[in-house]
This record gives structure tokens, sequence and C-alpha cells, in this order.
């Protein structure tokens, strides 16, 4: 068995950029999945490594805040920070990363959207929820005030909430022939600014499953029924995030039998996931004939549709997912 | 200090609801101000974004008029509204906000004197509801969020302000 | 009072910082590893669909994503009252046994390997893997071939090999055919001739250097704790399913039972300093960060395992274990740096595994789902590469997660890994050495038990007894809390 070939295509000399590429690669609220992500490139990983200077990597190599701290700045040509922005610490960090670099991108879900902990916006006080009331975040016995651990955000936030973004890897962690793609468009010194890199288009257009007449006739759930392996999952009732979510990945999860749960994503179109697909759920239901006589049937259909939360917003409740404070904030702007 | 006025944004469509208020308007009906209106050609048009961006605009309330059942111009286009603000209501749910601040109704060309009485209650129910944003009852996990509220408070162990 | 941090810690999962703090003499008052992290999984799994936990729990850890899959996996199954069927049964444990090797291979080679491969003194920027290709650069292409074939048995079965979608309440999301077996079973065969070869690496280049050696049997690396892992009917190692056996410091078994009784028997411990709990057993009760035969502290991961087990389950294995056995002369081993060791000889197991299950030819089964009962409660524990990862849900009639509770592998040597920690600070202060140069050496106390730190801040939220103390900025006990 041969193992997948990520083959680099672009050889071309380096012009833009310092030669090697210099990158760093950093986590802030993050699982270490982006992180070991490169190394799904398999061999091709050892072309790319051997084009690159790593600056600072703290999950495979050993310089420290301080060694990032001394260097000059701009003096990275490339940095990929992956994780949501979730304590001080995480918010210091990328600052100093951005001073420090030419092309700072978001790679993963959670840089990009918030990511999977972003849910935790939809509950405050996570460190209470955890520690229990009256747990104060302190230095170790005879320590520095600077020695205790960092404080939470009260909420968990994109990275582009907190330093301005060149570029998005999108994924969950993005996929290998995204990857390679990026790696690249870095090392041939084209990277456009604003560039996400994963199709435009929704994943349908890349999933093999055959999609018949759009109709939804009930939701259910994965583990309530075994799908036909060769027909769209949405058509089958189960609901995939496929029409509102970004291509690239090659369909992996409906090839393995799963809906989409939107991890590239929504589609420029789209826009807001959750509610891009509230109106294409909503207009492919049907209980019969259209009519005042179906409401009923209709509205217990949709109720098959438990946390919407979860379900329509897994990836991307940082970047859109309502907030009470941003409501009533600006309220009191336009009170007038 | 003067009594909160509820804004509204009002999505009414073209040859139903928006003819209704005109209606209401030519015949001198008395209904409270508060009200945006944005005419559409039909109530299916409305995006649940257009909901939501009315939402962070500063609106307390949004309404939705389409044509009754069966009435609709385009034919079936009221019954996708119907269903988009059904889930739309249960998603603000779940982030804390009142479903009942979004609001459709069918309202017909005929029917200015309804829709005067539709303005009257909305904006009663809103001034009863408050501002947008400021926590009553967060909604949240499990329906209903009750055992949330002692989440809805920054906690220590999280720094102050929210970006 | 002189600090000297290490910040971040790396070549390891997760965020991490070390405080070393000396008195006005030089001597060493205190060392700690300190987790600045905390995403909080335990409060916003409430209220998400229960058939969705084994993705969203994997999300906490982006390199063991497998373990939380299916632990979370087998705590649905017990919550629906579901039984797997067979062919269901071996897609987990094949992929589960391919995760393990893939997993053991990175920290081999990735994460400690530099550690292992490189001489102590090479250039910091040099020490890393990319040091480590450079110097074996042909062991170097083979590690990355045949890993890059583990992960795709991963995503054969998986979906993706990072965070893999395809297991579900009672079973698997769909069966695999005849030519997803005959590709696992040929990546099966390269993955136990890898683990040949590094056998004979090990044993070639690395355990005969004398500063290995020092280390393995260093007074500084040898911790004296009681161990955690599952057993199978053999009292052998079984990653994927077994009982959680827990033998104490000297030898003797202090229980042997089911996962939901176990943990009944773990209690944590809470420090302001932190954001890991310390777990403790809970007949000891907590007795303050020192190990030994009368404290409650316990170690998982692969030196505790080969601790509880008798045997291992494959030949090839138990080869290599009983040369291990042979080094230390004593058991349990309570060498620190064992991890190492026992890391590979759990890979070779691992890989023989997949070899053995890629064989039978019920894989292909088509019956792939067990019945579902009404949603309830149910425990699932697993050994996760790092050691032992209990989930527990409890579910709403809906099918909602109503409360998670989850124990991670590495939560469990918080309290291990802070002593080693301190003891290696300790014996360099002692030496003179605190250097730069041997900065390293302290974060390699920590490496030896490839820690997950992303995991390990998740445990026990309110129900379980929490002890927490509180001390002024002079290191005074303030006041003790009893949750």
């Amino acid at each position: 068995m041969t193992s997948p070939d990520y083959r680099l295509n672009s050889l071309s000399p380096v012009t833009r950029h310092s030669s090697p590429l210099k990158i760093a690669v950093y986590w802030t609220g993050s699982c270490g999945g982006c992180d070991v992500s490169f190394l799904e490139l398999g061999p091709a990983l050892l072309e790319v490594l051997s084009k690159v200077e790593i600056v600072f990597w703290p999950a495979l190599a050993d310089a420290k805040r301080k060694d990032l701290e001394n260097l000059p700045p701009r003096s990275i040509d490339v940095t990929l920070v992956n994780g949501v922005i979730r304590t001080t610490e995480n918010e210091e960090m990328v600052e100093i990363l951005r001073e420090k670099s030419r092309f700072l991108g978001a790679y993963g879900s959670c840089a990009h959207l918030g990511g999977v902990p972003a849910l935790a916006n939809q509950t405050n006080g996570v460190v209470e929820f955890v520690f229990g009331p009256g747990y104060r975040p302190s230095p170790p016995p005879g320590g520095e005030a600077e020695d205790a651990p960092p404080s939470l955000l009260p909420q968990a936030l994109p990275l582009e909430e907190v330093v301005p973004v060149d570029f998005v890897v999108p994924g969950c962690p993005p996929p290998a022939p995204l990857i390679a793609q990026f790696f690249e468009r870095a090392i041939s010194g084209e990277i456009e600014p604003g560039q996400v890199f994963a199709k435009d288009k929704a994943l349908c257009e890349e999933c093999p499953r055959i999609r018949e007449e759009r109709k939804l006739t009930r939701i259910v759930r994965p583990h309530e029924v075994q799908p036909d392996p060769e027909k769209c999952l949405l058509d089958q009732g189960i609901i995939c995030l496929g029409p509102v979510t970004r291509g690239g990945c090659e369909a992996a999860c409906p090839k393995a039998g799963m809906p989409c749960t939107g991890c590239l994503g929504p589609t420029p179109k789209a826009g807001d996931p959750a509610l891009a697909m509230i109106s294409a759920l909503a207009s492919l239901v049907r209980a019969g004939e259209e009519g005042e006589a179906a409401f009923p049937e209709e509205d217990r259909i949709l109720d098959g549709l438990v946390d919407p939360i979860g379900t329509l917003y897994k990836y991307a409740f940082a970047k859109y997912g309502l907030s009470l404070k941003k409501l009533a904030r600006r309220r009191e702007e336009v009170r007038a | 200090m003067s009594e909160f006025e509820p804004r509204i944004v009002a999505f009414l469509c073209r040859w139903c609801a928006s003819a209704g208020a005109d209606l209401a308007g030519t015949n001198r009906l008395q209904y409270p101000p508060n009200a945006v209106p944005i005419r559409v050609n039909c109530s299916g048009r409305v995006e649940p974004q257009w909901v939501v961006e009315a939402l962070k605009s500063g609106a307390d309330g949004v309404l939705i008029g389409g044509c009754h059942p069966g009435d609709c111009h385009y034919v079936a286009g009221n019954y996708k509204t119907r269903r988009r603000i059904y889930l739309l209501r249960k998603v603000l749910a779940e982030m804390g906000i009142e479903p009942e601040r979004v609001r459709l109704e069918w309202i017909s060309a005929t029917e200015g004197a309804r829709f005067a009485q539709v303005m009257q209650e909305f904006v009663q129910e809103l001034k009863k509801l408050g501002p947008i944003g400021v926590v009553r009852d967060k909604g949240g996990v499990t329906g209903g969020g009750k055992e949330n509220q002692a989440w809805s408070v920054d906690m220590p162990g999280t720094k102050g302000v929210e970006a | 009072m002189r600090k000297i941090t290490i910040d971040p810690i790396t070549r390891l999962e997760g965020h991490g910082k070390i405080l070393i703090y000396l008195d006005e003499e030089g001597k060493l008052r205190d060392a700690v590893l300190q987790v600045p992290e905390l995403r909080g999984f335990e409060a916003f799994c409430r209220g998400r669909r229960a058939e969705e936990m084994p993705q969203i729990t994997e999300r906490i850890c982006g390199v063991c994503p497998e373990a939380h899959h299916l632990a979370s996996a087998k705590a649905l199954d017990a919550a629906f009252q579901a039984e797997v069927p067979k062919p269901a049964r071996l897609q987990r444990e094949l992929f589960y046994n391919a995760y393990i090797f893939s997993d053991h291979l990175l920290h081999l080679v990735f994460l400690g390997g530099p550690d292992l491969f490189l001489p102590e003194d090479v250039e910091k920027s040099e020490r890393n893997v990319l040091g480590v290709l450079r110097r074996f650069p042909e062991l170097g292409r083979k590690v990355v071939e045949v890993r890059a074939q583990a992960q795709r048995i991963l995503e054969i079965i998986g979906g993706k090999a990072i965070h893999p979608v395809f297991a579900l309440p009672g079973g698997v999301a769909r069966p695999l055919s005849e030519e997803q077996r005959k590709e696992i079973l040929s990546a099966a065969e390269n993955m136990v001739e890898l683990g040949k070869t590094m056998i004979r690496v090990f044993h070639e280049e690395i355990l005969p250097r004398p500063e290995f050696q020092a280390l393995l049997l260093s007074e500084e690396g040898w911790l004296p704790t009681h161990y955690m892992g599952l057993v199978d009917e053999n009292l052998a190692p079984n990653f994927y399913d077994g009982l959680v056996r827990v033998v104490s410091a000297e030898g003797t078994e202090i229980f042997r039972l089911p996962g939901p009784e176990a943990l009944k028997r773990i209690e944590e411990h809470s420090e302001p300093w932190t954001y890991v709990k310390f777990p403790y057993l809970a007949d000891f009760g907590w007795q303050g960060f020192r190990a030994g035969a009368d404290s409650g502290i316990y170690r998982v991961g692969p030196l505790a395992r080969l601790n509880v087990a008798e045997r291992m389950a494959t030949p090839l294995a138990q080869e290599e274990y009983e040369r291990y056995l042979d080094f230390f002369g004593e058991k349990p081993v309570h060498a620190t740096f064992a991890y190492h060791w026992a890391r590979l000889v759990e890979m070779v197991q691992a890989a023989e595994s997949v070899a053995k299950i890629a064989q039978d030819p019920e894989l292909t089964g088509s019956e792939i789902r067990g019945k579902l009962g009404k949603p309830g409660e149910g425990v699932g524990v697993i050994e996760a590469a790092r050691g032992t990862l209990f989930h527990h849900y409890r579910l709403t009639q809906e099918g909602l997660v109503e409360y998670a509770n989850l124990i991670v592998a590495t939560t469990h040597n918080a309290p291990g890994i802070g002593l080693s920690v301190k003891q290696m600070a300790e014996a360099l202060v002692a030496q003179g050495k605190l250097d730069e140069g041997f900065l390293n050496r302290v974060e390699m106390a920590f490496r030896a038990y490839d820690p997950c730190l992303a995991c390990a801040t998740h445990f026990l939220p309110g129900g379980t007894p929490v002890s927490v103390e509180v001390y002024d900025a002079w290191g005074n006990l303030v006041r003790r809390l009893e949750g």
C-alpha cells in the first residue's frame, strides 16, 4: 500500500520571501489537532520542511516566548495561529506574533470562527462551573502576582477579533489537500490578502451522493437510522450542512456515512451558517401539499431539529452567535 | 425618565400587509409609530439574516407581515416564511433572545384595522419585555435556562469587559 | 527570592509553564508545572445531542481524538443499554489499536524523540524532529511513510484521521468493504515491520548510551507511586476494554473493577495556581504532593500499564516486555524515564493487534448497530495512549446531554508530573546546574509522561468532593476549603 501523495507542484524559486521561508505555528485555546495536521501530508511534509525554517512552534520545537519577543518586527514570513482566543495570555501572544509577522493567518476552525470550544459562549462562567464558587486564580505559594494563571476572557473569540488576519486555512483540522495548497502558495510567495484556502462553492458540488428530489419529509438523527450509502443524507432526513459549507475536503464525512457538520465554514453566499441552513430546511420541509392543513405536521417535522446551536453553529458560534451584551450596547447607541 | 419606546422593524409584503398598512394610514387609524416599514415583494423573500441584522442594529422587535395562507401572490411564499420563522424563533430562544420579539402576522390589503391592532399589541408586548439584550431569563441548554441564571454574570476568573 | 521560568514548555500537547523558585541561599524552594489553559467542555457539553458527543469531546484533543471518540461511544453504548455487534466492535478495536500505534510513534520520534535520539548538548534550534530526521534520514523516512499508512487506516474506518466521525451509540456508521480490509492488512504488515525496526534502533542507538542509562536508573527519575490501567482476562494490557486494575507502589493489587465502580474510588484536589486538577485514590485521601505507598497518588499510561499487567497480549511485545523487565530487575518499575521504553513495547503490541484483527473475517460484517434502549446514564472507560480515560454521561429523555463528566488520562498524571519536575529541578540545583543548557532536563522530566494538557484540564465538576487550599503571597496557608 502506498501512502497518500500530496506532492507539491510548485518548486519555483522563492522570490518575495527570505529563503528559506521563516514560519511560526502557534496554538491558543487549541486541541493540538491543527499542530499535528501537517503530518497528514505524509512524505510531502519532508519536502515542505526542507524549504522552511521553523522559528517558533511550541508543539515541535524548543524556542521560548522570550526568543519570540526578541525577534525584530516582521521578521517571520508566515505565521499560522490555531485555537480560539480564550485567555488573556492567548490575546497577548497573538498580538506579539502579529507584530513579528509579515503574513499571519487563521489556521483551523477555532481561529477562523471560534470552533467547538466557542459553544461555551452560550453560558458564562466556565471557571466557576468547573471549579466552584470562590475559586480565584492565584500565584503558586510564594510566587509573584504575574505567576497566576491567566484569566479567561468573558467570551471565546475568533482570531480576527483580536488582530488583523491575512488569510485563512479552514477546517477542523484543515484537510491535507488544502494544507498542501497553502504551502505551495506560501513557499512561492503568492498568498493573496484575504485568501481562504477552500472552495467558495458548497460541499454538495463535490459530494458523491446522489441528490434526487429535494424534499424533507422527516428529520432523523444519525443514530436512529442506517442511511442508504448512495443517496444524499439530507434527502434522507439527516441534517447535513453541506449546502451551506465550503467544499475542499472531498466530502470526507458524507463518504464515511455521517453528515457534514460545517467545519470548513460557511460559503460566502451563505454567510451565517445557522440562518442559511434554517432557510434551506424550511424551504425543503413538506408534509404533503402545502397549505394550512399541513401546518401542524410541518411543525412536528421541524421539531426534529434539536439543539439548534450545537447542530447549526457547531464551529461558528463565536463569529455568528448573538451576544446579549453586544445587542444591548448597540441598543443604547441608537436610543433616541 | 421617559418610558422605554421599543424600536421595531416591519418587513411587509407588497401585495397584502404593506397595502393593509397603507389602508390604516388613509383611514387615519391611530397606532403607535414605533415601526420602520420595509416593503418586500413577498414575505417569503425575508431572509432570517435580515431579521437578525435588524436585531443587531438596535431593533427591539421585528414584525413580518404576509398574506393569509392561500392568498400569497406567489402561491406558496408565505408557507416558507412560516416555517423559517418557526425555526428562527427556536434558535433565538437558545441564544437568550425572547422569541416573542419576532412576530409573524397574516394581514390582507383590506385589513387596515387589523394592522393597527397588531402594532398596538406588539408595542405593548415589547414594552413589557424591555429593551433587547438586557438579561431577563437567559434561554439556553435543555430548554428554559433557569439553571443558567447563575452563569449570566461575569465570574471571577474572567476578565472584565467583553471584547 | 530568585525565579526561573520555562515558558512555554515545548514538545508536548498543550500549554504549560514551569516556575522554579529558589531561596536566598540558592536552594530550591519549589518548582511547579502550571497549566494556563481551560476551555470548559463539561460546561458546554450540556444540552448537546448525545450522538454528537463522540465528535464534540474529541475536540478536547487533536492528538488523541480517537480515545475520546471511543470512550464517548462506549459511554453512550451504556447509556442506551446497547450491545455492540461483533463487526462494529472489531472496527472499533482495529481502529483503536492503529491510533495507539500512531500516537506512540508520534511521541517516540517527534515529541520525546529529540531527547532520546540526540545528544544532550545539541543546539536548541536542532533539538527537534528535524534534528532527528537529519541524523537518522533512513529511519525518518520510514517513520513518516508508515505513520501515514496508520493514519490512512484511521481515515478508512473513521472517515477522518484527526477528529473521526464513525462511532455512534450501539456501533459504528457503516460496514467495511473487503477492499478496505485488504488495504488495512497491507498497512498493518508495514506497521509491525516498523515496530521491529524501532526495537532494533532502540537497543542499538538509544539504550547503550551511558547518559540514557543513567537517566533510566537515576534517583531524580525514581518516583514510587501506585499505578492504574485496563487489563483483559489474562491480565494483559488491553487499550480498548477491560477492568480497571490499580496496583500499589509495592506491587500488590488495590482493586480490579469495571469502569463505573472504579470511577467512584477517585477524588480530586485543586489548587488556585493551575487549571489542572489533581486526582488521588479516595481510600488514601489527599496527603499533599508526595508519593509513596501510603499516599493516594497514582500514575497512568505506558509505565503504569506495564506495571499493572502480568504479560503483554501479543508475542513480539511480550519479548520486548521481558527484556524491559530484565533491565530493571524489579516490578513495579518506578523509573519515570522508563515511560519511553514502555511506550515502545505498547506500540509493538498495537501494531500486532491491528494485524490480527485485520484478518478476522467478521470485520467486514454488515451488522454494525446494536438495538438502542431509552436514553439513560452510562460510563465508558478506555486506555488513551497517555492513560485511563473515563467518560460519564447522563442523558435526558430526548437524548440530550444533561450532565457530562470526564476524567482524562493526563489529569491522573498531574500529581506525578508535578513531583517529577520538582525532583529534577532539585537535583539540578543541588548539582549547581541550573543554566540554559540544563533547563531542557527539567522539561524531560514531564516529557517522559507524554502529557496532553489540553486533555488534562477536564474533570469532575461540582458533585465530587474537592479540596482547595489558598495561600497568601508569602506561601502561608490561609484557608482550606472542602467542597
